[in-house]
């Protein structure tokens, strides 16, 4: 890409999230908060088919063979998924409240730290596969997207 | 570092996992450069589901985490 075409690609994403106002605004935070949920439900998915847990009798160790996480890893793996997932449904339900026709909720800077929380997590799992890589990136650009947006 | 095939394999397994989300979350990212022109009532019903989805993987990554 040369350099011309990423400033018109910058200056494109500044123009349609900078300038966004009222349902337009509220639109662009939910996909944004709706983009990040997709990522934690996809690092759910990546670590159930890395560890296979085991359904009885509290599924917190793997049977996965070869073993490709230990039950430490997926019991630590775990608990940060779990604080994530909270923060993420504490987004939603800020979202859900937030009337358009009012300023954005302060509350919603939560969402560049839910960003940041992913990117951790992805970076736990990370030594185990180079499909992390794939969400590493995808979460890079998300949280560029969130920077631009003011979100 | 050289790679155990059954290492390998799991990998692959991994990777088939992991590919067709990755594309969902590069959607994802498209869209929200785009303007879908949702009404607040489908925002909020999109919303809704996902807060759903997430206090249901709480709940089951808080009994995972425990060791």
């Amino acid at each position: 890409m040369t350099n011309r075409l990423r400033f018109a690609v910058v200056i494109f994403i500044v123009a349609t999230l900078g300038c966004a106002s009222g349902l337009k605004l509220k639109r662009r935070v939910s996909q944004a908060h709706l983009t990040a949920h997709s990522l934690i439900m996809t690092l759910d998915v990546l670590e159930d088919a890395a560890c296979k847990p085991d359904p009885a009798p509290a599924d917190n160790h793997c049977t996965a063979v070869p073993v490709i996480l230990t039950d430490a890893q997926h019991q630590r793996f775990s608990q940060l998924l779990a604080q994530a997932a909270e923060a993420d449904a504490r987004v939603g339900r800020v979202i859900i409240l937030w009337n358009p026709d009012t300023p954005k909720p302060t509350d919603l800077a939560s969402l560049t730290a839910l960003a940041q929380q992913i990117k951790a997590i992805a970076e736990e799992l990370a030594p185990s596969s180079k499909a992390v890589e794939i969400l590493k990136t995808a979460i890079d650009l998300l949280n560029a997207a969130l920077q631009i947006g003011g979100v | 570092m050289p790679v155990n095939p059954d290492q390998l394999s799991g990998y692959i397994a991994l990777f088939q996992a992991a590919l067709p989300l990755g594309i969902q979350m590069v959607q994802g990212i498209r869209a929200l450069l785009a303007d879908h022109g949702l009404t607040n009532e489908e925002i909020n019903a999109l919303e809704q589901q996902a807060v759903t989805e997430a206090e249901a993987l709480k709940a089951k990554r808080e009994r995972q985490g425990q060791s």
